[in-house]
Protein backbone atom coordinates (compact mmCIF):
# COMPACT_ATOMS: atom_id res chain seq x y z
CA UNK A 1 0.00 0.00 0.00
CA UNK A 2 1.34 3.39 -1.00
CA UNK A 3 -0.66 6.20 0.96
CA UNK A 4 0.26 9.79 0.44
CA UNK A 5 2.90 10.82 3.56
CA UNK A 6 0.13 12.44 5.10
CA UNK A 7 -2.30 9.86 5.64
CA UNK A 8 0.55 6.93 6.85
CA UNK A 9 0.99 10.18 9.49
CA UNK A 10 -2.09 10.37 10.21
CA UNK A 11 -2.64 6.58 10.10
CA UNK A 12 -0.42 6.30 13.24
CA UNK A 13 -1.36 8.97 15.56
CA UNK A 14 -2.12 7.69 18.72
CA UNK A 15 -4.64 10.47 18.31
CA UNK A 16 -6.54 12.65 16.01
CA UNK A 17 -9.34 15.42 15.29
CA UNK A 18 -9.44 14.36 11.78
CA UNK A 19 -11.93 11.53 11.59
CA UNK A 20 -11.58 8.98 8.97
CA UNK A 21 -15.30 8.48 6.75
CA UNK A 22 -16.34 6.03 4.54
CA UNK A 23 -17.90 7.17 1.53
CA UNK A 24 -20.17 5.07 -1.11
CA UNK A 25 -20.66 5.76 -4.63
CA UNK A 26 -23.38 3.47 -5.88
CA UNK A 27 -24.23 3.41 -9.48
CA UNK A 28 -27.40 1.53 -10.14
CA UNK A 29 -28.69 -0.44 -13.07
CA UNK A 30 -30.63 2.35 -14.26
CA UNK A 31 -27.35 4.31 -14.54
CA UNK A 32 -28.38 6.73 -11.25
CA UNK A 33 -25.79 8.06 -9.17
CA UNK A 34 -25.78 8.28 -5.82
CA UNK A 35 -23.18 9.38 -3.30
CA UNK A 36 -23.56 8.92 0.54
CA UNK A 37 -20.77 9.54 3.16
CA UNK A 38 -21.10 8.04 6.85
CA UNK A 39 -21.14 11.60 8.87
CA UNK A 40 -23.62 14.42 10.26
CA UNK A 41 -22.99 16.90 7.58
CA UNK A 42 -22.36 16.19 3.86
CA UNK A 43 -19.01 16.53 2.37
CA UNK A 44 -17.84 18.05 -0.77
CA UNK A 45 -14.34 16.82 -2.19
CA UNK A 46 -12.84 19.31 -3.77
CA UNK A 47 -11.04 17.87 -6.99
CA UNK A 48 -13.88 16.18 -8.10
CA UNK A 49 -16.58 18.58 -7.15
CA UNK A 50 -18.59 15.60 -5.87
CA UNK A 51 -20.83 16.30 -2.66
CA UNK A 52 -21.35 13.19 -0.81
CA UNK A 53 -24.69 13.47 1.55
CA UNK A 54 -24.93 12.25 4.89
CA UNK A 55 -26.70 9.04 5.30
CA UNK A 56 -26.87 6.40 8.23
CA UNK A 57 -25.12 3.30 6.79
CA UNK A 58 -23.21 0.50 8.38
CA UNK A 59 -20.51 -1.63 7.04
CA UNK A 60 -19.77 -5.32 7.99
CA UNK A 61 -16.16 -6.32 7.06
CA UNK A 62 -16.18 -9.16 5.39
CA UNK A 63 -15.35 -12.87 6.71
CA UNK A 64 -12.15 -14.41 5.13
CA UNK A 65 -11.12 -17.56 5.32
CA UNK A 66 -9.84 -20.67 3.92
CA UNK A 67 -12.63 -22.57 2.79
CA UNK A 68 -12.80 -21.30 -0.79
CA UNK A 69 -15.63 -18.89 0.36
CA UNK A 70 -16.94 -15.93 -1.24
CA UNK A 71 -16.59 -13.03 1.04
CA UNK A 72 -19.08 -10.82 1.22
CA UNK A 73 -20.03 -7.40 2.47
CA UNK A 74 -23.25 -6.53 4.28
CA UNK A 75 -23.71 -2.55 3.64
CA UNK A 76 -26.89 -2.18 6.06
CA UNK A 77 -28.45 1.31 4.47
CA UNK A 78 -31.38 3.28 6.75
CA UNK A 79 -34.53 2.17 5.60
CA UNK A 80 -36.68 4.12 8.44
CA UNK A 81 -37.73 6.67 5.45
CA UNK A 82 -37.75 4.31 2.93
CA UNK A 83 -35.45 6.35 0.56
CA UNK A 84 -33.72 3.27 -1.20
CA UNK A 85 -36.88 1.25 -1.00
CA UNK A 86 -38.16 2.93 -4.67
CA UNK A 87 -34.80 2.49 -6.01
CA UNK A 88 -35.40 -1.37 -5.13
CA UNK A 89 -38.44 -1.27 -6.82
CA UNK A 90 -37.33 0.44 -9.88
CA UNK A 91 -34.33 -1.75 -9.80
CA UNK A 92 -35.06 -5.08 -9.07
CA UNK A 93 -33.16 -4.91 -5.64
CA UNK A 94 -30.03 -2.94 -7.30
CA UNK A 95 -28.82 -6.32 -7.87
CA UNK A 96 -25.87 -5.98 -10.10
CA UNK A 97 -24.77 -2.03 -8.93
CA UNK A 98 -21.59 -1.26 -7.92
CA UNK A 99 -20.47 -0.09 -5.07
CA UNK A 100 -17.28 1.91 -4.69
CA UNK A 101 -16.51 2.05 -1.00
CA UNK A 102 -13.44 4.80 -0.21
CA UNK A 103 -12.28 5.45 3.47
CA UNK A 104 -11.14 8.96 4.10
CA UNK A 105 -9.83 11.61 6.21
CA UNK A 106 -12.37 14.67 6.36
CA UNK A 107 -9.12 16.99 6.73
CA UNK A 108 -7.26 15.42 3.55
CA UNK A 109 -10.38 15.52 0.91
CA UNK A 110 -7.90 16.13 -1.76
CA UNK A 111 -5.49 13.77 -1.14
CA UNK A 112 -4.95 10.26 -3.33
CA UNK A 113 -7.38 7.74 -1.69
CA UNK A 114 -6.65 4.90 -4.83
CA UNK A 115 -4.92 2.25 -1.85
CA UNK A 116 -8.30 2.92 0.20
CA UNK A 117 -10.69 1.94 -2.20
CA UNK A 118 -12.42 -0.99 -3.23
CA UNK A 119 -15.06 -1.72 -6.10
CA UNK A 120 -18.14 -4.51 -4.94
CA UNK A 121 -21.07 -5.40 -6.47
CA UNK A 122 -24.77 -5.67 -4.82
CA UNK A 123 -25.60 -10.21 -4.87
CA UNK A 124 -28.47 -9.38 -3.05
CA UNK A 125 -30.70 -7.33 -1.33
CA UNK A 126 -33.43 -7.45 1.60
CA UNK A 127 -35.41 -4.63 3.59
CA UNK A 128 -37.39 -4.19 6.61
CA UNK A 129 -38.41 -1.32 8.31
CA UNK A 130 -35.41 -0.10 9.51
CA UNK A 131 -32.59 -1.41 7.34
CA UNK A 132 -32.08 -1.91 3.72
CA UNK A 133 -29.22 -4.68 3.70
CA UNK A 134 -27.05 -5.00 0.39
CA UNK A 135 -24.59 -8.32 0.29
CA UNK A 136 -22.06 -7.21 -1.55
CA UNK A 137 -18.86 -8.86 -3.17
CA UNK A 138 -16.92 -9.50 -6.17
CA UNK A 139 -17.61 -11.30 -9.23
CA UNK A 140 -19.24 -15.01 -8.36
CA UNK A 141 -17.24 -17.16 -10.57
CA UNK A 142 -19.78 -19.82 -9.74
CA UNK A 143 -22.15 -17.58 -11.95
CA UNK A 144 -19.59 -17.49 -14.85
CA UNK A 145 -20.73 -19.48 -17.95
CA UNK A 146 -17.82 -22.11 -18.13
CA UNK A 147 -17.19 -23.10 -21.41
CA UNK A 148 -17.83 -19.48 -23.04
CA UNK A 149 -18.94 -21.06 -25.71
CA UNK A 150 -21.84 -24.13 -25.52
CA UNK A 151 -22.77 -25.80 -28.94
CA UNK A 152 -25.68 -26.06 -29.13
CA UNK A 153 -28.14 -27.47 -32.10
CA UNK A 154 -30.55 -24.93 -32.55
CA UNK A 155 -30.72 -22.52 -29.39
CA UNK A 156 -28.93 -19.65 -30.28
CA UNK A 157 -25.90 -18.10 -27.51
CA UNK A 158 -25.63 -14.70 -28.41
CA UNK A 159 -27.76 -12.40 -25.86
CA UNK A 160 -30.04 -10.89 -28.01
CA UNK A 161 -29.49 -7.44 -29.75
CA UNK A 162 -26.55 -7.84 -28.37
CA UNK A 163 -22.89 -7.21 -30.07
CA UNK A 164 -22.63 -10.64 -31.62
CA UNK A 165 -26.43 -10.98 -32.39
CA UNK A 166 -26.35 -7.75 -33.98
CA UNK A 167 -30.12 -7.58 -34.71
CA UNK A 168 -31.67 -4.18 -34.93
CA UNK A 169 -35.18 -4.18 -32.65
CA UNK A 170 -36.95 -1.70 -35.05
CA UNK A 171 -38.57 -0.48 -31.53
CA UNK A 172 -35.15 0.29 -29.86
CA UNK A 173 -33.59 3.77 -29.50
CA UNK A 174 -31.03 5.12 -31.71
CA UNK A 175 -29.07 7.78 -31.47
CA UNK A 176 -25.82 9.37 -33.11
CA UNK A 177 -23.03 9.04 -31.23
CA UNK A 178 -20.31 11.90 -30.71
CA UNK A 179 -18.39 9.89 -33.13
CA UNK A 180 -20.96 10.22 -35.73
CA UNK A 181 -21.88 7.09 -35.52
CA UNK A 182 -25.27 5.51 -35.12
CA UNK A 183 -25.94 3.39 -32.10
CA UNK A 184 -29.27 1.34 -30.66
CA UNK A 185 -29.77 0.53 -27.13
CA UNK A 186 -29.40 -2.90 -25.98
CA UNK A 187 -30.50 -2.23 -22.41
CA UNK A 188 -33.09 0.11 -21.15
CA UNK A 189 -31.98 2.84 -19.11
CA UNK A 190 -31.64 5.99 -17.86
CA UNK A 191 -28.95 7.99 -19.95
CA UNK A 192 -25.79 9.56 -17.76
CA UNK A 193 -22.47 10.72 -18.62
CA UNK A 194 -20.86 7.08 -17.98
CA UNK A 195 -22.94 5.36 -20.68
CA UNK A 196 -22.80 8.36 -23.49
CA UNK A 197 -21.70 6.63 -26.89
CA UNK A 198 -18.61 6.51 -27.09
CA UNK A 199 -16.84 8.77 -24.63
CA UNK A 200 -19.12 7.37 -21.54
CA UNK A 201 -16.92 4.77 -19.40
CA UNK A 202 -19.32 1.80 -19.99
CA UNK A 203 -21.16 2.88 -22.65
CA UNK A 204 -20.97 -0.79 -24.23
CA UNK A 205 -23.42 -1.92 -21.88
CA UNK A 206 -26.06 0.23 -23.06
CA UNK A 207 -25.56 0.55 -26.70
CA UNK A 208 -23.73 -0.93 -30.14
CA UNK A 209 -23.46 0.51 -33.24
CA UNK A 210 -26.81 -0.29 -35.48
CA UNK A 211 -26.56 -2.52 -37.69
CA UNK A 212 -26.86 -0.38 -41.04
CA UNK A 213 -28.98 -2.90 -42.86
CA UNK A 214 -31.96 -1.63 -41.28
CA UNK A 215 -31.62 2.30 -40.79
CA UNK A 216 -30.06 4.92 -43.13
CA UNK A 217 -28.15 7.35 -41.10
CA UNK A 218 -27.79 9.53 -44.10
CA UNK A 219 -29.80 11.05 -46.96
CA UNK A 220 -28.31 10.54 -50.28
CA UNK A 221 -27.63 13.99 -50.14
CA UNK A 222 -25.09 13.21 -47.10
CA UNK A 223 -27.45 14.74 -44.82
CA UNK A 224 -27.71 13.49 -41.24
CA UNK A 225 -31.35 11.42 -40.95
CA UNK A 226 -34.01 13.92 -39.13
CA UNK A 227 -35.54 11.24 -37.98
CA UNK A 228 -32.52 10.14 -35.76
CA UNK A 229 -31.80 12.19 -32.66
CA UNK A 230 -28.63 13.21 -30.75
CA UNK A 231 -27.67 11.36 -27.92
CA UNK A 232 -28.99 13.50 -24.45
CA UNK A 233 -28.46 13.24 -20.70
CA UNK A 234 -31.46 12.57 -18.53
CA UNK A 235 -33.26 10.52 -21.39
CA UNK A 236 -35.24 7.27 -20.46
CA UNK A 237 -33.52 5.18 -24.12
CA UNK A 238 -35.25 1.29 -24.54
CA UNK A 239 -33.51 -1.49 -26.09
CA UNK A 240 -37.32 -2.03 -27.56
CA UNK A 241 -39.67 -4.70 -26.93
CA UNK A 242 -39.21 -7.71 -29.02
CA UNK A 243 -38.22 -10.98 -27.68
CA UNK A 244 -36.21 -14.03 -28.88
CA UNK A 245 -36.98 -17.62 -28.89
CA UNK A 246 -33.23 -18.24 -29.77
CA UNK A 247 -34.30 -20.95 -32.73
CA UNK A 248 -33.10 -20.58 -36.29
CA UNK A 249 -36.86 -20.20 -37.53
CA UNK A 250 -36.98 -17.18 -35.37
CA UNK A 251 -33.96 -16.19 -36.62
CA UNK A 252 -35.09 -16.70 -40.04
CA UNK A 253 -38.16 -14.63 -39.07
CA UNK A 254 -36.42 -11.64 -37.94
CA UNK A 255 -34.02 -12.28 -41.33
CA UNK A 256 -30.87 -12.24 -39.15
CA UNK A 257 -29.71 -16.12 -39.39
CA UNK A 258 -26.23 -15.20 -41.02
CA UNK A 259 -25.07 -14.90 -37.03
CA UNK A 260 -27.48 -17.25 -35.80
CA UNK A 261 -25.09 -18.59 -32.59
CA UNK A 262 -25.76 -22.33 -32.60
CA UNK A 263 -24.57 -25.22 -34.44
CA UNK A 264 -27.76 -26.69 -36.45
CA UNK A 265 -25.57 -29.73 -37.79
CA UNK A 266 -25.33 -31.37 -34.20
CA UNK A 267 -27.33 -33.55 -32.89
CA UNK A 268 -30.55 -32.03 -31.05
CA UNK A 269 -30.31 -34.60 -28.16
CA UNK A 270 -28.23 -33.82 -24.98
CA UNK A 271 -25.02 -31.16 -25.03
CA UNK A 272 -22.16 -31.43 -26.21
CA UNK A 273 -18.94 -29.48 -25.01
CA UNK A 274 -16.45 -29.32 -27.38
CA UNK B 1 -38.77 27.14 10.78
CA UNK B 2 -41.23 27.56 13.73
CA UNK B 3 -39.37 29.80 16.45
CA UNK B 4 -39.32 29.44 19.82
CA UNK B 5 -41.80 31.67 21.39
CA UNK B 6 -40.64 34.69 23.44
CA UNK B 7 -42.07 35.22 26.59
CA UNK B 8 -42.10 37.36 29.59
CA UNK B 9 -39.26 36.55 31.61
CA UNK B 10 -35.90 35.64 30.70
CA UNK B 11 -33.91 31.92 31.77
CA UNK B 12 -32.69 31.14 34.78
CA UNK B 13 -28.49 31.72 35.17
CA UNK B 14 -29.34 29.05 38.02
CA UNK B 15 -29.36 25.41 36.20
CA UNK B 16 -28.70 26.50 32.65
CA UNK B 17 -26.37 23.68 31.13
CA UNK B 18 -24.52 23.27 27.82
CA UNK B 19 -22.22 20.38 26.58
CA UNK B 20 -21.70 18.24 23.98
CA UNK B 21 -25.31 16.45 22.44
CA UNK B 22 -23.21 13.02 22.19
CA UNK B 23 -19.44 12.12 22.53
CA UNK B 24 -17.51 12.22 19.07
CA UNK B 25 -14.82 10.16 20.18
CA UNK B 26 -13.91 6.44 19.04
CA UNK B 27 -11.98 5.07 21.96
CA UNK B 28 -9.84 1.68 21.54
CA UNK B 29 -7.60 0.70 24.67
CA UNK B 30 -4.70 -0.82 23.39
CA UNK B 31 -3.08 -3.95 25.03
CA UNK B 32 0.33 -1.82 25.14
CA UNK B 33 -1.15 0.03 28.22
CA UNK B 34 -2.32 3.37 26.04
CA UNK B 35 -5.60 4.46 24.91
CA UNK B 36 -6.14 5.28 20.82
CA UNK B 37 -8.37 8.14 19.96
CA UNK B 38 -10.24 8.95 16.98
CA UNK B 39 -12.99 11.70 15.67
CA UNK B 40 -15.91 9.84 14.91
CA UNK B 41 -17.60 12.92 13.03
CA UNK B 42 -16.84 16.36 11.35
CA UNK B 43 -19.87 18.21 13.51
CA UNK B 44 -20.37 17.94 17.10
CA UNK B 45 -23.50 19.42 17.83
CA UNK B 46 -24.77 20.89 21.57
CA UNK B 47 -27.10 20.99 24.01
CA UNK B 48 -28.69 22.84 25.99
CA UNK B 49 -30.48 22.60 29.71
CA UNK B 50 -32.40 25.50 29.97
CA UNK B 51 -34.73 26.28 33.39
CA UNK B 52 -37.52 29.25 33.55
CA UNK B 53 -38.25 30.17 36.91
CA UNK B 54 -41.24 32.10 38.12
CA UNK B 55 -43.13 31.71 34.73
CA UNK B 56 -47.07 33.03 34.88
CA UNK B 57 -49.47 30.58 33.82
CA UNK B 58 -49.62 32.82 30.45
CA UNK B 59 -46.11 31.96 29.53
CA UNK B 60 -46.38 28.21 30.77
CA UNK B 61 -49.35 27.99 28.44
CA UNK B 62 -47.35 29.57 25.88
CA UNK B 63 -44.58 26.84 25.94
CA UNK B 64 -47.73 24.20 26.45
CA UNK B 65 -48.70 25.08 22.84
CA UNK B 66 -45.12 25.58 21.26
CA UNK B 67 -44.67 21.72 22.62
CA UNK B 68 -47.65 20.87 21.35
CA UNK B 69 -47.32 22.91 17.58
CA UNK B 70 -43.85 20.68 17.20
CA UNK B 71 -45.27 17.52 18.28
CA UNK B 72 -43.04 17.21 21.51
CA UNK B 73 -39.68 16.31 20.06
CA UNK B 74 -40.61 15.56 16.31
CA UNK B 75 -40.25 19.12 15.08
CA UNK B 76 -37.85 21.23 14.68
CA UNK B 77 -37.46 24.91 15.89
CA UNK B 78 -35.18 27.86 15.46
CA UNK B 79 -33.80 29.05 18.67
CA UNK B 80 -31.67 31.94 20.42
CA UNK B 81 -29.58 31.43 22.87
CA UNK B 82 -29.37 33.79 25.70
CA UNK B 83 -25.96 33.03 25.42
CA UNK B 84 -23.83 35.21 22.60
CA UNK B 85 -27.65 35.81 20.82
CA UNK B 86 -26.89 32.94 18.55
CA UNK B 87 -29.65 30.96 16.67
CA UNK B 88 -29.87 27.54 16.39
CA UNK B 89 -31.78 24.77 14.78
CA UNK B 90 -33.44 22.53 17.93
CA UNK B 91 -35.32 19.78 18.77
CA UNK B 92 -36.58 18.94 22.09
CA UNK B 93 -34.45 16.35 23.71
CA UNK B 94 -37.68 15.13 25.98
CA UNK B 95 -41.03 16.01 27.41
CA UNK B 96 -41.26 20.23 29.21
CA UNK B 97 -41.43 19.64 33.13
CA UNK B 98 -42.98 22.10 35.18
CA UNK B 99 -43.19 22.29 38.57
CA UNK B 100 -45.74 24.25 40.76
CA UNK B 101 -44.42 27.42 42.91
CA UNK B 102 -46.09 28.15 46.04
CA UNK B 103 -49.48 28.91 43.50
CA UNK B 104 -50.81 27.98 40.63
CA UNK B 105 -49.63 31.24 39.51
CA UNK B 106 -46.06 30.97 39.39
CA UNK B 107 -44.45 27.70 37.80
CA UNK B 108 -40.91 26.60 36.93
CA UNK B 109 -39.70 24.64 33.93
CA UNK B 110 -36.78 23.01 32.34
CA UNK B 111 -36.46 21.59 29.56
CA UNK B 112 -33.40 20.22 27.59
CA UNK B 113 -32.58 21.61 23.72
CA UNK B 114 -30.64 19.00 21.01
CA UNK B 115 -28.72 20.94 18.04
CA UNK B 116 -30.13 19.23 14.85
Amino acid sequence: MTLPPVLKYLKNEIASIYPWLFLLDITLPNSALLHFVHNNEDITIPTTGVTYTKFPFQIELPEIDSDGNIPTWNIRVDNTLRIFETYLQQTKGAVGSEIILTIINAQYLSESYVDLQTKIEILDASSDENWVVFACGGRNLFRDIYPVYRYLANHCMWRFKWHECYYNDPSASVVYGDDGNIYIGIQDHLSAAANKPVTGAIWWKYWRLANRKGISGRSPAGRLNSSISTWCEGENYTAGSETCKNTLTDCRAKNNSLRYGAFIGLSQKGIKVV
Amino acid sequence: MVVFPTLTVTPSIEGWGEELAQDPTIRTQLDGGYILTRARFTRIPKKWKVKYGLLTPTDKATIEAFEIAVQGGAGIFSWTSPVGLITYSVRFAGPIMFTMRESPNWWDTEFILEQV
